[in-house]
């Protein structure tokens, strides 16, 4: 018996097929560099009058540091199987998973989750290092404690963004053409998860609307831990909250994939 | 019974669109909703054991209930058991059991070497090590294709490529098999070694067989017994062979002549369907074929003459046809 299990070796199927592309993996990791310097010139710029300014409640220092965990972080929860969900929807994949004792969902999350390991482990590797090289940065030494609140955190989001894609991916079954719902959604949710700028950045009224929706506990709640803007028990709180999130985003997939198969009709007669 | 299915019905919903931008416009808004019984309420029985040929036009239903007998597709009303199980209810212990391979479709990973995909079926059947590395053993040398396990997928040509589905699709042994036109696009050689394949296969495992092609070859050498679906209807049922005899026993002959006969000195003695200079084809009915004949040597410059069935196709053709007309 494998060990790894069926998901386990998915998992490994996705690294693998990762690696037989070597080269398309080293463009797409040049290419996510590309926004941190644009952010980090335009927020240079904005503060170029005096280092002492406060934007949105943050120092200059505390507004870069912000700007590359998010982006960061952002590479790390970010989705990227709801194309693959709507082709498989839409041409007729999907009919090779049903047919065998295979939960869609996991199968496609860990082939996915297999393709990303790289990319992960070398955002985390940069985190890493950035919170080493400027170990004063954010104001405190990191105890590991911290370092697991923050982990914790981090998984939590990445559970709720592949959870929230996940069910916009099902969409394909309603509607033929995603595609543009994909790209529009994209944008939106890496902008009120934080994962752009601060959500400060909104105003008060949309962040008290944001307080009702799942975005913010994706990068800005993790980023806002590992940088001690949120302390104590207001760390417990936000993760109860996420918890909360992914249990109803998990039943909400549960529900629409119930509902979406049923009406699932491939093509061909 | 292997599979029992009763009354099985599938209606699709589709909308229909006029040519033109304005048409396009205005379906934007408003759609108008029509809806196709792609099969209506057929049944029939297939015992443990039995390779069923599943014939139709193109369109006729036959994929459609494929997709219900494999679990794909919801019956709109009807019911179906395949192993005791009701197919749509998605059992797991179901779906250890059958497999469907579609033609065009694929189940292997693209990028990589077929046998990363067929370890991953190892672990979602959870077969055991033995089991596995007999059976694969097994497969990739009956249909030749052992050189090809480790070359990535996308390499390889179509004919190897639908072996190896074949091979993933049988790794675990299934009980009952759909097979919906795995010979499609394949050159003749491909065509028989799979058909060899899927024969000495079921022979060896007695396990159920139920294929579509549109390949006359694959029915005549696989199947004993083939069901004729046409608009969603069962209109055949039984051996291929009776498909022609149930066409009023149309029997053709071939002339050879010496001289030149006017086509319509030969259509007093039958339905011509070939003539071309001394050659000619005459298509009889079957109890008029002795009387004709003796005409036919008697009254024309005759060199040779051939008495044959119409082969199945024309008899298929016709049967399909038919069937249109009475709706």
């Amino acid at each position: 018996m494998n060990i790894l299990g069926k998901y386990g070796y998915a998992f490994l199927l996705g690294f693998k097929r990762t690696m037989e592309y070597r080269l398309s993996f080293f463009l797409s990791i040049l290419s996510c560099l590309f926004p941190m310097v644009i952010q980090y010139y335009l927020w240079t710029s904005m503060y170029a009058h005096s280092t002492d300014l406060m934007i949105f409640g943050y120092s200059y220092r505390q507004m870069i540091l912000y700007v590359l965990l998010a982006s960061l972080l952002t590479l790390v929860v970010s989705a990227g199987f709801e194309w693959e969900i709507a082709s498989d929807i839409k041409e007729g994949g999907l009919n090779a998973v049903l047919v065998r004792p295979l939960h869609y969902f996991l199968y496609r999350i860990s082939s996915f989750l297999g393709g990303k390991l790289l990319q992960v482990l070398l955002s985390l590797a940069v985190i890493a290092a950035l919170l080493m090289v400027y170990p004063s940065i954010a104001g405190q030494m990191w105890q590991l404690r911290d370092i697991a609140w923050f982990a914790a955190a981090l998984l939590n989001g990445v559970v709720m963004n592949m959870l929230i894609f996940y069910c916009l991916s099902m969409l394909a079954f309603w509607i033929s053409e995603v595609w543009g719902v994909f790209a529009g959604f994209g944008v939106v949710s890496s902008l009120f998860s934080g994962g752009v700028f601060p959500i400060e950045v909104f105003g008060v009224v949309v962040n008290r609307l944001l307080d009702y929706l799942p975005f913010k506990y994706i990068v800005y709640f993790p980023v806002n831990v590992l940088t001690f803007r949120v302390t104590g028990t207001a760390v417990l709180e936000g993760i109860a909250i996420q918890l909360g999130w992914m249990a109803l985003l998990a039943l909400l997939a549960q529900v629409i994939w119930r509902i979406g198969t049923k009406k699932y009709v491939s093509i061909g007669g | 019974m292997s599979i029992l299915v009763q009354h099985l019905t599938k209606h699709y919903e589709y909308y229909e669109k006029e040519v033109g931008l304005r048409h396009s416009l205005k379906n934007l808004f408003h759609r108008h909703k029509l809806i196709k019984e792609a099969v209506k309420g057929i049944s029939f029985e297939i015992a443990p054991g039995e390779i069923v040929g599943f014939l139709g036009p193109n369109g006729a239903g036959k994929t459609t209930a494929l997709k219900m007998l494999s679990g794909i597709l919801h019956p709109t009303a009807g019911d179906a058991s395949v192993l005791g199980f009701r197919p749509w209810e998605r059992k797991k212990a179901f779906k250890r059991q059958i497999s469907i391979v579609m033609g065009q479709k694929n189940q292997l990973w693209w990028d990589l070497p077929a046998n990363e995909s067929l370890y991953l079926n190892k672990c979602i059947y959870e077969l055991d090590d033995r089991a596995y590395a007999d059976t694969l053993d097994e497969l990739v040398t009956l249909l030749d294709v052992k050189e090809q396990l480790k070359v990535q997928l996308r390499r390889l040509s179509l004919g190897e490529r639908m072996k190896m589905e074949l091979v993933a699709a049988l790794i675990h042994q299934p009980k009952v098999i759909l097979l919906d036109e795995p010979t499609i696009g394949l050159d003749v050689l491909s065509q028989q070694s799979i058909r060899h394949f899927l024969k000495q296969y079921n022979r060896e495992k007695q396990a159920t067989i139920l294929l579509t092609s549109h390949y006359m070859q694959d029915i005549q050498a696989l199947c004993d017994r083939t069901l004729v679906i046409n608009h969603g209807s069962l209109v055949y049922d039984g051996p291929l062979t009776h498909i022609r005899h149930a066409d009023r026993h149309i029997k053709r002959i071939t002339l050879q002549l010496y001289d030149a006969v006017e086509s319509h000195v030969l259509e007093q003695f039958g339905r011509l369907t070939v003539h071309k200079g001394l050659q000619a084809t005459l298509e009889v009915p079957g109890d008029e074929l002795k009387r004709v004949s003796l005409l036919l040597l008697e009254q024309l410059p005759v060199v040779d003459f051939t008495v044959e069935e119409p082969p199945i196709e024309d008899g298929i053709a016709e049967l399909f046809k038919r069937v249109a007309v009475v709706r």
